[in-house]
């Protein structure tokens, strides 16, 4: 299978551009959306910010200039466009409302050792309610396993920013967690 | 050597991570924010390349209207004439100002025999207009009739 950057060369001389961005598509489009869904959580949006980054990079793929990782451009790309997408929906962002907060403090509000679903929706609430920046961190630094450099250029910040972004979530799901 | 390092370092932040929250309750977690309907990724390629292919037809099936049509050089040139222009009628104004106060300064230094045949010429111009009034009362007086003009002469006389 060629690579990203052969992949790239041929679309940049104009060799069968659509066959050349299908190969890219279907190469990257998985982890792009998850890590947008991992934003947004919902399909839906998930699937209109991954068609607008796909459009997005069929326009600009022309001018990449190779200084960077294909895959790092896309996601940050991806970041971008998530980030745009939430300001857009503030009032139906991921984020946990006071009465949502309120309602999951009531409810496992007991001396008994939390169960596991409790455990499971008090993860998924301490991420909820983490930062955008924070939670994009976290789960790449995590679940996909990159190095800070790389999530220090999909974010467009330093190594010492990503470094210290990912410190402050862990530290916020621990607290979260913590009042189990 | 900075690969180990980065892995050690990888490894620890995972454990950390660990330590908080059981390993299995991350995957779940993981596992429930990164599924997707069936079939989604196999279609998703023809949705994007029929977008892409939509767009392309629109763009060249109605061409933007470009207002700014012209290159950077040419707007550049445009803006630099406008301003010539501009600051061309301002030093064009400026200078016919001080021409006019040249002219009233000059007017102090007319010698005294061109005047006086100024203020002759505008005493008879003076005199003309006088006489024309005259003329004109005249000529209304003419239009009274008889009655009227007995009233005043008794007017007068009283």
């Amino acid at each position: 299978m060629p690579s990203d950057q052969e992949l790239i060369i041929q679309f940049q001389q104009s060799i069968n551009k659509e066959a050349v961005f299908t190969q890219l598509l279907r190469k990257h489009q998985q982890k792009v959306y998850y890590q947008i869904k991992r934003m947004v959580l919902e399909h839906a949006d998930a699937d209109d910010i991954a068609q607008l980054v796909w459009i997005k990079v069929w326009n600009k793929l022309d001018g990449f200039k190779m200084e960077s990782e294909f895959s790092t451009w896309i996601f940050r790309i991806a970041y971008n466009e998530t980030l745009n997408y939430l300001q857009k929906q503030k009032k139906q962002s991921t984020r946990l409302s006071n009465d949502d907060l309120f309602t999951y403090e009531n409810a496992t509000g007991s001396f008994d050792e939390p169960k596991t679903t409790e455990i499971q929706i008090a993860l998924e609430s301490a991420i909820k309610q983490l930062p955008e920046k924070q939670r994009i961190v976290f789960m790449l630094r995590y679940f996909d396993g990159y190095e800070y450099e790389k999530i220090a250029g999909i974010m467009g910040t330093t190594v010492g920013g990503a470094k210290a972004n990912f410190h402050q979530a862990v530290k916020k799901i621990e607290k979260f967690v913590k009042k189990l | 050597m900075e690969l180990l390092k980065e892995k050690e370092s990888l490894h620890q932040d995972q454990q950390w991570v660990e330590s908080i929250v059981k390993k299995e309750h991350l995957n779940r977690f993981n596992l429930t924010n990164t599924d997707a309907p069936f079939n989604y990724f196999e279609s998703f390629p023809d949705q994007i390349m029929t977008r892409i292919q939509l767009e392309k037809n629109n763009s060249t099936k109605t061409p933007a209207i470009k207002i700014f049509f012209i290159n950077h050089y040419s707007k550049m040139a445009i803006a630099a004439s406008f301003m010539l222009l501009v600051t061309g009628a301002y030093l064009y104004n400026n200078a016919n100002i001080k021409k006019d106060i040249v002219e009233i300064v000059s007017l102090q230094e007319i010698p005294n025999e061109e005047m006086t045949n100024y203020v002759t010429k505008n005493e008879a111009i003076a005199e003309l207009d006088f006489d024309l009034i005259i003329k004109k009362e005249n000529a209304s007086l003419e239009n009274l009739e008889e009655t009227e003009i007995q009233k005043i002469q008794k007017a007068i006389v009283h």
